[in-house]
């Protein structure tokens, strides 16, 4: 999944529901922020994090799979679900 | 404290301390208490380190004041519990990962309170520690001296308190409800008694902070019955792949945890009985069991029993108990918390009368029994509100406690609870007042006002949301003043109280006469 405009639809999906899990808007300008040392997600955010992204891209990723700095970004999260569709 | 006076303690003793003590005499080689990155220790090291506390604190802390044991999850925090009740202190569990301006709070409420540090204490906590004497755990065990600790009879015993449990408190500062060492041992009858424990010898899982009285379960019910405790520290229960790592190995036979916890776990798929095949024994509290939670565990963990059990910290952890069973989780109605254990008796009240109410019908939960606690630390008007004396059906005095929980007994005979007749509320199992947050939010000066709101989905709370009115003339706005306004909060309140979202407002908006308007808040 190279493409630029689905990568794009992706990354502004996961921006969406990440917002929604941490009930903060504006996350747009910190894709690259570190979710959890700004203390928009906490370990069980994450998980809620993890049931949304799995209802809205079918993508099932287990909480044990990949390491929180792989996962603490927006624009990370999007890369890891976008590998996977 | 009222009829605490007339009992005469020695004659009670500390059937608790007495049972730990037999273990470490009949089988000191036995593992008391394995965690991550530590030795195990047995049950003859664990007393002995107790000893060795016991015999500096009777030193060095002379009177039978409570002592704060600041520490975290290792076998030298579960000593010095057990080395202050050895030379005649309750003790105050306090947690490392508290604020130190909450520490300060607690340890304010104790006269010449005496510090005993099990880890080492920050440089921000220490400033805030000058009418303690602070005493390091550590160096008392390692001093090479015989510890026979003191002689039983100056142990904590009777109506004596055995431990202080701070939490949330309305007015900003949290209060301490006091426990008895009776409370305690009329607790372990009960516990002893549950299937799997009364094996003796058992694995628990130790996974709450030792600030909430939830880890008594796992304390008492391991250490009365020469079981182990496998605790998890911090770092190890917050992130799934050192969580499921440790549990693999850990031989875990009984289960003690809120349900937020057990979501937490089952959030990973290879949380199955797979990874835990001796547990036997799932044993809830702390908040709502809810039928998800217990269907998911029966799917994958078919061998195991699923306890949910209901009590308040002000009668001794839990008083309640019930297995889940097919039925309850096919009725498609809110799971049960079980009947009251022996020695406990439950009351439902209405609210306005006073009067008893007929069974099926909602009112307040009233606690009678001999866990019934002794009340607030040195606070005798919120004890006066909240405790009283009452008499058993049989007719035998006792004490009584309003829980401000709503509940019902069921055509079942079983308690079913309905939630709060006041503000405090739950998340993930912790209890908290949200007035208290509000109010610390209040003392920043980056804020004018501040009203904070639990988010529920599907009926539970899962989140905190803070609305918040700056101060004028400042310069930070938007995120930038979230990011200060969550890290000030953090320095004032434990970590689970802190919102995770904040709407920045210009002004609350009010009713008609002049309240704050939460309906309308909440659809900002």
């Amino acid at each position: 999944m190279s493409d630029t405009h689905d990568a794009n639809e992706v990354l502004s999906r996961v921006l969406d529901l990440v917002e929604e899990v941490s009930g903060e808007d504006g996350l747009g300008s910190h894709l690259d922020d570190d979710l959890f040392s700004l203390g928009f997600l906490d370990s069980m955010a994450a998980i809620e994090l993890l049931v949304g992204l799995e209802e809205e891209f079918g993508v099932s990723i287990a909480p044990t799979e990949l390491p929180r700095e792989d996962m603490n970004t927006v624009g990370k999260i999007a890369t890891q679900v976008a590998a996977r569709m | 404290m009222g009829m605490s006076a007339s009992r005469d303690r020695s004659s009670e003793g500390n059937r608790f301390l007495e049972a730990v003590r037999n273990h470490a005499l009949s089988n000191p080689q036995a593992i008391a208490y394995q965690v991550d990155g530590a030795s195990d220790v047995s049950y003859g090291q664990l007393w002995e380190l107790a000893g060795r506390i016991a015999q500096e604190l009777a030193v060095a802390a002379p009177g039978r004041m409570p002592v704060l044991v600041y520490g975290e999850k290792s076998a030298l925090t579960v000593a010095a519990f057990l080395g202050c009740l050895r030379s005649g202190h309750a003790f105050v569990p306090v947690d490392r990962e508290l604020p130190a301006a909450r520490v300060r709070d607690i340890a304010a409420q104790i006269e010449g309170a005496t510090f005993l540090a099990c880890v080492d204490v920050p440089a921000d906590l220490v400033s805030q520690l000058s009418g303690c004497v602070v005493l390091d755990a550590r160096g008392a065990v390692s001093k090479d001296v015989p510890a026979p600790g003191p002689a039983p009879e100056r142990w904590v015993g009777g109506e004596d308190t055995n431990y202080v449990i701070f939490t949330s408190g309305s007015t900003g500062r949290p209060k301490g409800i006091e426990v008895s060492a009776s409370n305690v041992a009329h607790f372990m009858d009960w516990m002893q008694g549950f299937p799997v424990v009364s094996e003796g010898g058992r694995v628990f899982l130790d996974q709450a902070h030792y600030s909430f009285d939830l880890s008594e379960y796992e304390l008492v019910g391991a250490l009365s019955t020469g079981g182990c405790l496998h605790a998890l520290s911090r770092e190890v229960s917050e992130d799934h792949r050192s969580l499921l790592r440790d549990l693999a190995g850990s031989g875990v036979e009984v289960w003690v945890s809120t349900p937020s916890f057990a979501d937490f776990c089952l959030a990973d798929p290879s949380f199955t009985e797979e990874l835990l095949p001796q547990l036997r024994l799932f044993l809830f509290c702390g908040e709502e069991l809810r039928p998800a939670t217990a269907r998911r565990l029966r799917e994958r963990f078919g061998r195991a029993r699923i306890a949910n059990s209901y009590g308040p910290t002000e009668s001794t952890v839990a008083v309640t108990y019930v297995e889940i069973d097919d039925g309850m989780l096919s009725a498609g109605t809110p799971l049960p918390v079980g009947r009251a254990r022996l020695g406990t008796e439950l009351r439902i009240v209405d609210r306005d009368s006073g009067g008893h109410c007929a069974p099926g019908v909602s009112g307040e939960i009233v606690i009678v029994g001999d866990t019934v606690a002794k009340g607030y630390y040195r606070n005798d008007e919120k004890t006066a509100a909240a405790f009283f004396e009452d008499r058993m059906q049989d007719g035998a005095a006792c004490r009584a406690y309003r829980t401000g929980d709503r509940g019902r007994i069921g055509a079942d005979g079983m308690l079913y609870c309905e939630g709060r007749f006041d503000s405090y509320i739950k998340l993930n199992g912790f209890r908290m007042e949200l007035g208290e947050i509000e109010g610390a939010l209040e003392k920043d000066p980056l804020v004018s006002r501040a009203v904070v709101l639990p988010l529920e989905r599907d009926g539970r709370v899962h989140s905190l949301r803070a609305y918040v009115v700056p101060e004028r003339g400042q310069d930070l706005t938007g995120m930038d003043l979230v990011k200060e306004l969550k890290l000030h909060l953090s320095l004032r309140v434990p970590s689970y109280m802190v919102p995770r979202s904040f709407r920045l407002l210009e002004s609350l908006p009010l009713t008609p006469n002049e309240k704050v308007d939460h309906k309308a808040l909440r659809g900002l």
